[in-house]
């Protein structure tokens, strides 16, 4: 009983831990943050990067062939 | 017969604003007549199925009780199959892909100036400490009751949670306590849904991040629930996070079709041969008779809602159309297409696409751009008569789309299920029965389901969804449900914010879709409805299919702002007033599209119209997907000024008159 009591404890100490912790996410808006600070920068520099196709380039003879 | 209909639709939209009539209770004399022997006469036959049909049309004048058919506990949306189709990736293209972000991420590691990095986030640290301080503070010099009031029902002043120069807010609003937790609740079943929807297909959905500029943005889309949610509270709160939702879950799931059926992604050969794209202003329905396919409106994710969500995402596609000539004051819709079409930022995918000359002809300059790009793929051009008022012209609408059906079906070997599609429009005419609930409540004094999500939700339902999606009846039942519960107890929708009725005509600012909300919030105006929702209410013919497919014409004509900026004045100046009266409103927020030329032309008239009838107008101009030519802050300070100066009123929440988000999503 006391065992199980334990494992009871145990498992709503960590249910409380890890709500706690995504609370301080939600309410301090680290998702939005971590978004802005650190994962757009990057990615906006890769986009930037990227080999585009240029419409200019289009070869003269190349005809459309949709209806 | 033309003019007898055009008659029966006047009448029509005359009898829906018609009060419900009582006869007078007469007792008549008892007379007795002779008995008179009459000839018997043979009357010629008449056939009445035509009138029947059009009897069948008539609106109800009082909305009766019902239920719903239970289509959702049946039907798995979408086809499972779709999102299992099997992916043709270029395992090699990713990697290199893949190579090129963690060089990236290197790079940015190496060549970082860590001391300034280091110092900004001190100066962060630094703003948050003041920030938390001046809030403790603020709080301590509170009375007993005054932080109980906060506790239980939220901060008063939402301008400080904006911070100059960032894109996210510096914390989420404190709505009390027990909308904070139910706030919480739907933050994490959103991030659920999402994670749980791009699991489906994970890695071709990761790489769409590493291809595509948009992608990015929708990963703020909790922000964007936040802009739209910002100081509601109680039913209001679960009416907006339950619509939302619903938006989401759509947009995710079609976010993982885009990136499985892009050539440089997925690149599913068995998807894509099911795949009918169309163009984002070209209503779904039409895909409701080919269950077996999946319908996609093409540029909606990728340009139209995204710019909703980041008011930034568009830039560098208008720039770069512009830089190739075209001129700079065209309406940013198209214009953003072809920008991403210049960039490659669209995906390469389906079987055909349907085009269309919706809402104006801004739309066909970007279909002809689209089918230029990709030669490829097939192209069907609807294009309904711009006079739609004219009953004669329904017959070619309806011939418009009997050719659009057999091109889908000659471009993709599926058949037009007839049964399918009458289902999808019975779920459909029961949405918008709902609807017209929600309509009726907010005309009352105590208006219950005001603000951005019930906008946004009521046109991605109208044009997008259609009554395809048998999850969606729920969420109209719950939400018809808080409503009219809280009506009965006469809830604020906006609590101590309901000073002025209000309703918004013409386009709004895409990359200012939480405008109601600010002017909720700051002023105390509730939008009670948008000219952009009020379109075709008729419920559609779901037995015949003649009819049916002439009330399909009538409803394509009808979308989402070309009902009322196509077909004539009458539908953008006269319906203005009748709105007005019918909605009992004091202020029109007038939208100014700078680049749109239909509206620009009816300023003078509009103007001069509203004075004579006494109306407050507010113009707003705004750049629809530009926010550099007008920013968020110049449409906010002309309201301010107009509340200022003409209305002598005082803000409800005075932090939010002035705040920087320039560069917020």
């Amino acid at each position: 009983m006391k065992k199980a009591l334990k494992v009871l404890g145990k498992i709503a100490a960590i249910g409380a831990a890890v709500y706690a912790a995504l609370f301080a996410v939600f309410y301090f808006d680290l998702d939005g943050k971590a978004l802005f600070k650190f994962v757009e920068p990057t990615l906006v520099k890769h986009y930037d990067n990227m080999p585009r196709r240029d419409p200019m380039s289009r070869p003269y003879g190349d005809k459309p062939t949709n209806e | 017969m033309a003019d007898i209909m055009n008659a029966i639709g006047k009448t029509l939209d005359l009898a829906n604003d018609l009060p419900p009539m009582r006869m007078p209770d007469v007792k008549m004399p008892n007379i007795k007549l002779p008995n008179v022997n009459l000839p018997k006469v043979e009357l010629p036959k008449v056939d009445t199925s035509k009138a029947k049909a059009a009897a069948e049309k008539l609106p109800k004048f009082s909305v009766p009780k019902f239920s719903l058919p239970k289509f959702e506990k049946k039907a798995k949306y979408p086809n499972p199959a779709f999102f299992k189709a099997k992916d043709n990736m270029d395992w090699k293209a990713q990697g290199e892909n893949l190579k090129e972000v963690g060089g990236i991420i290197m790079q940015l590691f190496k060549e970082a100036d860590w001391k300034d990095f280091l110092l900004r986030q001190k100066n962060g640290f630094a703003a948050d400490f003041a920030r938390v301080k001046s809030e403790v503070e603020e709080l301590s010099a509170m009375t007993p009751e005054e932080r109980k009031d906060i506790f239980l029902h939220g901060e008063k002043h939402l301008g400080k949670l904006y911070r100059s120069g960032c894109m996210a807010t510096v914390r989420r609003e404190w709505r009390g306590a027990k909308d904070t937790a139910y706030d919480f609740y739907e933050w994490l079943h959103m991030w659920g849904m999402l994670l749980g929807t791009f699991s489906h297909d994970l890695v071709p959905a990761l790489n769409a991040t590493f291809h595509y500029r948009w992608m990015i943005s929708y990963m703020c889309c909790v922000g964007f629930m936040d802009k739209n949610t910002l100081g509601q509270k109680g039913s209001a709160l679960k009416m907006s996070h339950l619509m939302i939702y619903d938006i989401f879950r759509y947009v995710a799931e079609n976010l993982v079709f885009l990136a499985k059926c892009d050539e440089k992604n997925g690149n599913s050969k068995e998807l894509n041969k099911k795949v009918v794209l169309f163009d984002e202003m070209t209503m779904g329905q039409i895909m409701a008779g080919f269950p077996d396919l999946l319908g996609i409106p093409y540029q909606l994710m990728p340009v139209f809602l995204v710019s909703e969500i980041d008011q930034l995402t568009c830039v560098p596609y208008i720039d770069a159309v512009e830089s190739f000539g075209l001129p700079a004051d065209t309406c940013p819709v198209p214009s953003s297409e072809c920008g991403a079409l210049v960039l490659d930022a669209l995906p390469h995918m389906g079987a055909c696409f349907i085009s269309s000359s919706m809402p104006c002809d801004g739309s066909v300059m970007a279909s002809s751009y689209m089918s230029r790009r990709f030669p490829d793929l097939p192209v069907f051009h609807l294009t309904f008569p711009v006079r739609y008022e004219y009953e004669e012209t329904v017959e070619d609408a309806a011939e418009d789309i009997k050719a659009c059906i057999k091109f889908v079906e000659e471009k993709t070997g599926a058949k037009w299920n007839w049964d399918a599609y009458f289902t999808n429009m019975k779920r459909f005419n029961e949405e918008t029965k709902y609807e017209l609930e929600k309509w009726e409540v907010n005309k009352t004094p105590y208006p219950q389901i005001i603000g951005p999500a019930y906008e946004l939700f009521r046109k991605w339902n109208y044009e997008m969804d259609g009554g395809s999606d048998p999850r969606v009846p729920k969420t109209f039942r719950k939400v018809d449900k808080i409503m009219k519960q809280a009506y009965e107890r006469r809830e604020e929708a906006w609590r101590g914010k309901m000073k002025y009725r209000g309703i918004v005509w013409s386009c709004p600012a895409h990359y200012y879709a939480n405008f109601s909300n600010w002017i909720a919030n700051c002023w105390g105006v509730d939008i009670l409805v948008e000219m952009e929702s009020l379109n075709f209410t008729k419920p559609l013919e779901t037995e015949d299919k003649e009819l049916a497919l002439q009330d399909l014409a009538r409803l394509y004509e009808r979308m989402v702002m070309r009902r009322h900026t196509n077909g004539g004045y009458r539908n953008v100046v006269d319906e203005l007033w009748r709105q007005c009266e019918a909605w009992n409103v004091e202020i029109i927020i007038m939208y100014q599209n700078v680049a749109c030329k239909n509206m620009s032309t009816l300023q003078g008239i509009l103007d001069e119209q509203a004075r004579d009838k006494g109306y407050h107008m507010i113009w707003l101009e705004h750049d629809l997907m530009d926010p550099r030519t007008v920013s968020r802050k110049s449409m906010r300070a002309k309201v301010n000024e107009y509340m200022r100066t003409v209305m002598k009123a005082e803000p409800v929440d005075p932090s939010l008159v002035e705040f920087d988000d320039e560069n917020a999503m």
